[in-house]
């Protein structure tokens, strides 16, 4: 620690010589802008090809799986071992490996590859082969910073569909500090925070499966033929506030949307003005499932609404009659059966717009348990969904701290210095 | 031999692309809910056109067998399954009117000769081709394109032509249409398996919801691959969709089938029977899924409901009770029906099934693999219905599982080839036949009885008697609350090291000046 505290106070003099300049402003002194393939070991491309579908194989991944940080494996189609062997020939992704894909909707967007054994093959992507944690996780977080999305931007051509040719993600601009102490410094702050990031995400799904395993077991497995027969209705109110949003232009509103949930459950806020059509009203431990697409399984826990709540008619908003019952109704509609029973009855011409009639729902059966039984369920699952709602808003808060430090850490105008050994 | 062109199968591609161009060419002047009358209505005319051209030629040319036959004799015509078409609505005729400004009128005229001449097809084909609407100069050049297709080979006649058609048709503009959900072409891989499993050789073959005809148009061709005659059958049909009525007709009428008796009403079927003392001895149909307003209300008392009143938010039951009502006292019957059909508990349906089950009229039920339909993802069935009270196998179901079978044909569409259909068919007729040549096999097939079906509280879902679940029922509680215990555990304890190391991090940082 006391090696990398000099360097930086080697480079931290509050002088005007301190900084070089660069066809993209300023730079500190000791960085240096350099093309990408000076920069990695390798830069290369997936499969041009396009190999069959299989049942049963490897998946393929291509530019339209990578839109967030994170590859959509599970879209992705698989390939015949052979045709896998075939592509990873020439274009195997290792670890470290930083890649880009390079048309399409999501063209230009990056995922780093931490783990160790990677079994997929790629097309339509370029791979930035660094052989190095610190040069591959300073290269994806410069790519996100507003300096290297600019630059990624210019590369973009094609009129009806953006793309990037291989030539030029080889001859792309990287601004980096010539001494990798500093840029490992400088990852190692973004990257403890997308590790926590990580770490409470999976902390979420573990909390989910606990809940859904105590539900399993204690209505299902232990479920009791005295248990009367009746329909979800039965314990649960479908309300339908019908709010009108764009009536108050300046109110604002915390809108629950079905894009919302599936980017981290965050409910967005904005300006009546903006929200065009008519939404429900959302409540404090009220549940949400999703008529649309009922295939993938929405159902969102509302831990506390703020004022005032508004969600899309897609999801249909439900309360339990009595408050012991708060936690069945989540953890009920998220069960699998629930989600076979309603993307079995679903209807609708195209396949991607399938949808279910909301009396299907409030008709489900189910055997309402003993009021002894669902509280003690109630008294297990309560904190965990409380536990799931605080990780969310941590989630939130980590994004914007990183956000808020990626681009100045990555363009040097925010520096870290010893303070912290003091 | 060496003369004889070799059979092409490839003139599949260059036909989708003609009618792409051909939809196209109409974007500018009309909706595309209805391109299909007028691209269908053409590719009819042409169609009717080539196949009486082929033989017209034969006879002028004094070929065989017409030696002696008079070309304009329409009785000869009709004996062959061609229709006769009028000298002024003969194909070769329109094409040299095409340029004209009246070529509207002269196709609308075309078709009115057709209609008098093949009584069969009366009110049915499409006649709006003068309206102002349709620009004629692209009218024109409609007919040009439609003109470079060959629609008089033995190939191209030989094909579901208008199942071909009306598919793509559907695939494209089933979202223009707005269509209400549920209603979809059947594919063809799956039409095979129904007729392999029913065998439908001779007597009335019956669909009440028969769409554009496919499958009649495949079990003709199984007729006749078996040798058999067409006479042998008799089509029994019902279909809501005026449009697509009319194609059916059309449809059947160029290959000869007698469509008198497939027949159209709004009401449909539930509401409006069109052949209400029916009994057929083989039923096959592809009802629309999961239909919520199908008029349930009005008929709490009908005949029909033999085995419980359907739900009225539901016509899944009421379809497949309507189906055995019809169903002659040794007919058969092959559904494809929404899988939620085989465990819902929703109102009265689980016990119609097991009404059903216990009365032995369920013969089999074979899970389908996913992506078989083009335009739905809802995972499908097929359900066998049996009315034979002296069947070797009477009391017992035989459940296939038939997910692992099919192949991709591309990445959203899914295929049975002959082997997948072969196997699947003659697992089943051996179970129905005999008992000493079938067998269950773990993960494909299992012949149960109405003991075992109940022990599973009538759920119809093959997996559960076959071996392959549709979910992981190897739940143990204890070793999975052990195992997220330990995981949450281990979470907490990364949690507060991060803690520190972000801490740690974010102290080092100052924001640097002048910049």
């Amino acid at each position: 620690m006391k090696e990398l505290s000099q360097t930086f106070l080697k480079l931290w003099r509050p002088q005007m010589s301190d900084w070089i300049e660069t066809e993209y402003g300023l730079i500190p002194f000791g960085w240096e802008v350099l093309k990408a393939d000076k920069y990695c070991h390798k830069v290369t491309d997936g499969t041009h090809d396009s190999p069959k579908q299989v049942a049963n194989g490897l998946p393929l991944i291509t530019s339209k799986h990578i839109k967030g940080r994170e590859i959509d494996i599970e879209n992705a189609y698989h390939i015949s071992l052979d045709d896998y062997n075939k592509i990873i020939r020439r274009s195997k992704v290792d670890q470290w490996d930083v890649i880009v894909s390079m048309i399409g909707e999501y063209c230009g967007f990056c995922y780093i590859e931490r783990n160790a054994i990677v079994e997929y093959a790629v097309k339509n992507v370029g791979i930035y082969k660094t052989l190095d944690e610190v040069k591959a996780k300073w290269l994806f977080y410069y790519l996100q910073s507003k300096t290297g999305r600019n630059v990624l931007e210019a590369q973009k051509t094609g009129t009806s569909q953006p793309y990037i040719t291989l030539g030029s993600l080889r001859k792309l601009d990287i601004i980096a500090p010539k001494d990798p102490q500093i840029s490992s410094a400088i990852t190692e702050v973004l990257s403890s925070i997308d590790d926590k990031i990580d770490l409470l995400q999976r902390n979420s799904n573990t909390l989910e499966s606990l809940g859904e395993t105590f539900f399993k077991q204690m209505f299902i497995v232990e479920a009791q033929d005295s248990w009367e027969q009746t329909s979800f209705s039965t314990i649960a109110n479908h309300v339908k506030v019908s709010i009108n949003p764009a009536a108050n232009p300046n109110q604002i509103y915390h809108h629950y949307s079905l894009p919302s949930y599936d980017h981290g459950k965050q409910p967005k806020h904005e300006f009546g003005s903006a929200i065009l059509s008519n939404k429900y009203q959302v409540r404090s431990n009220q549940t949400l499932i999703s008529k649309l697409n009922p295939g993938t399984s929405r159902v969102w826990y509302i831990h506390e609404a703020e004022n005032i709540s508004v969600c899309s008619t897609e999801f249909q908003v439900f309360e339990a009659k009595e408050d012991a019952f708060r936690e069945y109704i989540y953890f009920f509609l998220k069960s699998s059966d629930v989600t076979d029973t309603l993307s079995s009855a679903a209807s609708g011409t195209s396949g991607s717009h399938q949808r279910v009639s909301p009396d299907l729902i409030t008709n489900l059966g189910l055997r309402r348990p003993d009021n002894l039984k669902v509280s003690a369920f109630s008294e297990r699952t309560a904190l965990l969904l409380a536990k799931i709602n605080n990780n969310i808003k941590q989630i939130h808060q980590l994004e914007s701290l990183r956000d808020t430090l990626l681009s100045k850490l990555m363009n040097g105008s925010v520096k870290l210095t010893e303070m912290a050994e003091a | 031999m060496a003369k004889t062109k070799p059979a092409k199968p490839q003139d599949n591609k260059p036909m989708e692309q003609i009618l792409f161009l051909t939809a196209d060419k109409l974007r500018k002047n009309i909706d595309a809910a209805e391109y299909k009358s007028y691209v269908l209505g053409l590719l009819f005319l042409k169609y009717v056109s080539d196949a009486f051209d082929v033989l017209h030629q034969k006879i002028l040319k004094k070929e065989g067998e017409y030696a002696y036959d008079d070309p304009e004799d329409k009785l000869v015509y009709s004996a062959e399954y061609v229709f006769f078409v009028p000298e002024k609505a003969r194909w070769n005729y329109i094409v040299t009117r095409a340029k004209l400004p009246t070529i509207g009128e002269e196709v609308d005229t075309a078709m009115d000769l057709i209609e008098k001449d093949n009584p069969k097809i009366r009110g049915v084909l499409f006649k709006q081709f003068a309206q102002s609407k349709l620009d004629k100069v692209t009218l024109g050049e409609l007919i040009d394109l439609i003109n470079n297709m060959d629609l008089g080979t033995e190939a191209a006649q030989r094909k579901d032509l208008f199942g071909v058609v009306y598919e793509y048709f559907l695939g494209q503009f089933a979202l223009a249409e707005g269509r209400k959900g549920g209603q979809f072409y059947t594919p063809r891989s799956v039409v095979s398996l129904l007729i392999a499993m029913l065998e439908p050789t001779k007597g009335k073959v019956y669909d009440p919801c028969c769409g554009s005809g496919g499958m009649f148009v495949m079990s003709e061709k199984f007729v006749e691959q078996h040798q058999g005659r067409i006479d042998d059958i008799t089509i029994y049909g019902q279909e809501s969709n005026q449009t697509t009525w009319k194609l059916c007709v059309m449809n059947l009428a160029i290959r000869g089938i007698d469509p008198e008796q497939v027949k159209w009403n709004s009401e449909g079927s539930f509401l409006k029977d069109a052949h209400p003392d029916l009994k057929a001895d083989y039923i096959i149909a592809n009802p629309p899924f999961n239909v919520s307003d199908w008029s349930g209300e009005l008929l709490r008392q009908d005949g029909r409901w033999k085995y419980g009143v359907p739900p009225n938010g539901n016509a899944n039951y009421a379809w497949l009770q309507h189906f055995l009502y019809h169903l002659a006292p040794k007919g058969k019957a092959g559904i494809v029906l929404s899988k939620g059909a085989l465990t819902t508990k929703q109102g009265s349906e689980y016990e119609i099934r097991k009404n059903m089950v216990e009365a032995g009229v369920i013969d089999c039920i074979i899970n389908l693999p996913t992506k078989l339909f083009l335009n739905t993802q809802i995972p499908a069935c097929l359900w066998f219905l049996n009315r034979d009270t002296n069947r070797l196998r009477k009391g017992e179901v035989l459940f296939i599982d038939a997910r692992n079978l099919g192949h991709l044909v591309n990445r959203r569409t899914r295929e049975f080839d002959e082997n997948d259909i072969k196997q699947i068919s003659e697992t089943y007729h051996h179970w129905l036949n005999t008992r000493d040549e079938y067998e269950d096999i773990p993960g494909f097939c299992k012949s149960t009885v109405v003991a075992d079906i109940e022990a599973m509280d009538f759920v119809l879902t093959p997996g559960r008697f076959i071996g392959l679940p549709d979910e992981e029922d190897d739940f143990d509680f204890t070793e999975r609350f052990n195992y997220l215990q330990i995981e949450l555990h281990n979470q907490m304890l990364q949690e507060s090291a991060l803690n520190e190391r972000i801490k740690s991090n974010l102290s080092k940082i100052v924001e640097a000046s002048n910049v």
